[in-house]
């Protein structure tokens, strides 16, 4: 026993020290009252450990801390399977994504949300694009629930948010173009191919009107988040100038709205809107070229240094959270210059053992805290409605319903406040009262009839065995009070295991 | 709710708050006879001098400022939009302004918002915004509700105003509201303050037999962890108690004050409520989306018409219920990241622009008046060629609040490294 606390607590200096090695930590030190303004712990800054290290204080296992960050929630099948192929072994499985069988999921999304799987021309031709966008929703939580291909579907997730569109802005024909065609088939691709893929999108070239970018009318909206949110960040060394030209190259690219059309739904180049002449973007000339100029302006933005810089860093915060040290973020940077933007090179170089042990730990937000609770507790979803226009929704995480294009914020102090709705959906899905979800609590959790075995249940399906001391005592205490534990008794009991501390973080 | 009497948790939390309750427990015998049926049971204590409740009403996506408040005396604004302004009041076009002042002019969508202007308690500070900051809706929302371009910074203004003064109500469990899913940004870090989307429907949800032991349980296991989600379960607890006291359905507005019927409207209802019922909360936010208007913009019987419609109705609405009888210890502001191009785009729309009016309602408005520097619609007068130049801080604006009627003067906490200049808006 004592050798484990020795052991939690080696790992929470890891913790601490990587937290203290942040920039952004720095910087507010550099800022006169800090603590308030950044609205810190009380105690001294120096001292702080890291949002959710309490929940942490148990994470000793390295695979456990793999199958955290890169599935939606833990699951026994997955637990067992990263200790039997080993941490590198099952990271590469998952990296290999389209060689793990997952036809049941496939076979289950035709049967219960078929237009998720229907051709553009289909969707097209069959309107009720809201039919079409419900039933994508339901895909794409249902997947994530259930598709062995969890690491893909963490990839799905993140690109989506970095390329968000919003699905009732440009509706379920058009967003399951975007996500499906291209989003899904190179989340662990190439990222000239899935900037080049949303660039050529109806989907995004709807939501930032690039479709009304014309010679006579420019419009720089998607030119602008081309640079700010997709490529290069907002430091990234462009001007205005630099986006009224990076504008005036995309003019022309739309898509095709004629129903007759055989392209209909397709990307295609206006030649008449095309703003002819040589523009210059950053360092790049661009000779009047027509489409090849906005063609050229994707390649070189891909293969920009600075796009190298932002995205490696967003991918370092989605996978080891805030704090990690620089030395993984120079490591991932030359891996994306070096296999020119290869995402699985970049995501070995930030899977370590070494850096998972020292990230810090993540808040899950409300997609992930509810589909982590369906995992754990291998809950059976007969109608997803429940979800999607409920629990989601309040939640603040529905889906394709972010509206700006930066995406569902991955940031902590965003989602920490916002409780009432997580603790809902986790003590409605413990009493069954989730309408069309169920839970079989006394099969999966009353292997023995003590309340020591019920704890160990528990703890072993929801947290790999490594639940924080303080709640798992307390969830003992809770099962032992009455002397008895009845259904009723045990639900509640997995009802708090969800809605604890340790819950919240992965 | 079962837990509103519940004593015995979360110890040093709800200490404070549990001594509200036990003396407000003492008059909630006398308001019961006369509260009507929407008032919470259990009343707090009135308590010494009052601050105005903070109002703070968000338009996200840059919402124009030109045609909310139309500066028709300019005549460069009828030539740099010849497509989408709004008609001088003495034209006889459709959907003239209503004159404000001799100079600038309400569209007739916000005509619900011309009572307040007419007694002296709405006021618009034009041009104003951040000069030189970003067209980025992100950047500029950040940056604005943070009030500080500093990275590091993730508090807001009025969740720094909060966490830098004493408590308006002594015990009160609930001093911010964010009437949103997620905390707006603004009100981060503002001690006992929650993202509450609807007050009405605010508990620990699920169908439970134990549930009081449950939440007790929550609120035990929370009380040991160190980060924000301590607090915001801790006061998840004490404020469900409080506000499940308040029967929002129920409440009925005074003077014929009708709200729409949709969650912007329910929104501002609610926020009367709050203010009526007198729980201890200093600051209501509420966003309505939807300004980010490229295309089509639709100022006349089009799509901003109608947002601004909902706005001005549910104003208006509010301004006439608590004004009805003099219940007008709040200042409103409304506020959006930026103004939009004075120019007109290709599209009928506007693109992300600089200078913007922002609107402030309340009892001790200096009102009547249209504040700001004109900074000309001229070619050369224009930012950049073709934004409203900002020329009043919107700080300046925000700091004379949080100054004069919110009762804080720690003015260089809640807007870092800025002094500002007041205009006078409010007494």
């Amino acid at each position: 026993m004592l050798e484990h606390f020795e052991r939690a607590a080696e790992v929470a200096d890891e913790i601490v020290t990587a937290a203290s090695n942040a920039p952004n930590r720095r910087a507010l030190l550099a800022i006169g009252g800090a603590a308030l303004l950044a609205g810190l712990p009380r105690e001294a800054n120096a001292q702080a450990k890291p949002p959710g290290w309490e929940a942490a204080a148990n994470w000793t296992s390295p695979t456990n801390r793999l199958v955290r960050r890169i599935t939606m929630g833990i699951d026994e099948v997955e637990t067992v399977a990263a200790v039997q192929l080993g941490f590198r072994g099952y990271l590469e499985r998952q990296l290999n994504w389209a060689t793990i069988d997952d036809s049941a999921a496939d076979r289950a999304v035709i049967a219960r949300f078929p237009r998720a799987t229907w051709t553009l021309a289909q969707l097209w031709d069959r309107g009720e694009d809201w039919i079409s966008l419900h039933q994508y929703r339901a895909a794409t939580v249902f997947r994530a629930m259930v598709s062995k291909r969890q690491l893909h579907q963490r990839m799905v997730e993140f690109w989506t948010d970095h390329f968000n569109v919003n699905g009732e802005s440009v509706g379920g024909t058009l967003l399951i173009s975007l996500v499906r065609d291209v989003i899904r088939k190179h989340a662990l691709g190439n990222f000239y191919d899935l900037l080049s893929g949303v660039a050529h999108s109806p989907a995004m070239l709807t939501f930032l009107d690039n479709d009304d970018n014309s010679f006579e009318a420019p419009n720089i909206n998607y030119a602008r988040e081309l640079h700010e949110l997709h490529t290069v960040g907002s430091d990234g060394g462009y001007v205005g100038r630099d986006l009224h030209q990076a504008a005036a190259a995309l003019t022309g690219w739309t898509w095709t709205r004629d129903s007759r059309s055989p392209n209909r739904g397709k990307f295609k180049f206006e030649e008449d809107d095309h703003k002819p002449g040589n523009k210059k973007v950053m360092t790049l000339n661009i000779p009047s070229g027509g489409q090849d100029e906005g063609e050229k302006l994707i390649r070189y933005l891909a293969d920009h240094p600075n796009t190298a810089r932002f995205i490696t860093k967003k991918l370092i915060r989605w996978f080891l959270g805030e704090g990690a040290p620089d030395s993984v973020w120079t490591a991932a940077q030359t891996a994306f210059k070096n296999t020119r933007g290869d995402i699985k090179a970049v995501l070995r170089v930030i899977l370590t053992p070494q850096n998972l042990m020292a990230a810090t730990p993540k808040f899950k937000r409300p997609f992930h805290l509810i589909v982590s609770a369906l995992r754990s507790t291998k809950a059976s979803v007969n109608n997803f409605d429940s979800l999607l226009w409920g629990y989601l929704p309040r939640a603040g995480m529905r889906p394709f319903d972010w509206f700006p294009p930066d995406g569902f914020p991955d940031k902590f102090h965003y989602w920490a406040t916002a409780q009432a709705p997580r603790m809902d959906f986790v003590m409605s899905l413990g009493s069954n009262a989730v309408w069309e979800v169920s839970v079989e609590f006394e099969r999966l959790f009353r292997n023995n009839q003590t309340p020591v075995g019920m704890m160990n249940a528990i703890n072993t399906r929801l947290f790999g065995n490594e639940m924080s001391t303080g709640d798992k005592n307390a969830l003992l205490a809770f099962l032992t009070a009455k002397g008895f534990v009845d259904q009723e008794r045990l639900r509640a009991a997995v009802s708090l295991a969800m809605a604890s501390p340790s819950f919240q973080w992965y | 709710m079962n837990e509103r009497h519940d004593r015995h948790c979360c110890q040093e939390y709800s200490e404070v708050s549990r001594r509200g309750m036990l003396r407000g427990a003492a008059v909630a015998g006398l308001t019961a006879a006369i509260a009507p049926s929407w008032l919470p049971k259990v009343a707090f204590a009135q308590s010494g001098p009052t601050r105005d409740v903070l109002i703070s009403v968000y338009l996200r996506g840059g919402a124009d400022g030109l045609t909310m408040c139309v500066p028709y005396f300019d005549r460069n604004y009828y030539a740099i939009r010849p497509g989408i302004a709004i008609p001088e009041p003495t034209s006889n076009k459709n959907g003239k302004a209503i004159d404000l002042d001799g100079r600038f002019g309400l569209p007739q969508s916000l005509s619900q918002l011309k009572p307040a202007w007419d007694n002296g308690h709405l006021a618009i500070v034009h041009a104003a915004g951040a000069q030189n900051w970003s067209r980025s809706h992100f950047d500029a929302q950040k940056w604005m509700e943070a009030s500080s371009r500093d990275i590091g910074v993730n508090t807001g203004w009025i969740g720094r105003h909060l966490a830098s003064i004493n408590e308006m109500k002594p015990g009160s469990p609930l001093r911010g509201i964010s009437l949103t899913y997620g905390m707006a940004l603004s009100m981060n870090g503002g001690p006992k303050s929650l993202p509450i989307p609807d007050p009405e429907e605010f508990d620990f949800g699920g169908r439970h037999r134990d549930t009081a032991d449950m939440v007790r349980w929550i609120a035990t296991q929370y009380a040991k962890v160190q980060d924000e989600t301590k607090a915001a379960v801790l006061n998840m607890k004490n404020t469900m108690a409080t506000l499940d006291a308040i029967r929002f359905r129920n409440y009925a507005p005074k003077g014929g004050a009708v709200y729409s019927d949709d969650g912007f409207g329910y929104s501002l209802k609610a926020t009367a409520a709050l203010i009526r019922a007198n729980i201890g909360v200093e600051a209501v936010h509420i966003d309505l989306d939807g300004w980010d208007t490229h295309a089509e913009q639709g100022p006349i019987g089009g799509y901003m018409a109608s947002l601004m419609n909902r706005l001005g109705r549910n104003l208006g609405a509010f301004y006439r219920d608590l004004s009805f009888d003099n219940k007008m210890g709040w200042t409103m502001v409304v506020l959006s990241e930026f103004g939009r191009t004075a120019l007109e785009n290709g599209a009928a729309g506007t693109d992300h622009g600089t200078g913007n009016c922002v609107f402030v309602m309340g009892g001790a408005v200096n009102g009547q008046r249209v504040y700001g520097r004109w900074p000309g619609l001229a070619r050369n007068q224009l930012l950049d060629g073709y934004d409203l130049a900002a020329t009043t801080d919107y700080r300046a604006i925000l700091a004379e609040i949080v100054k004069k009627r919110l009762g804080n003067t720690k003015l260089s906490t809640v807007f870092p490294g800025y002094t500002p200049q007041f205009l006078g808006i409010v007494t």
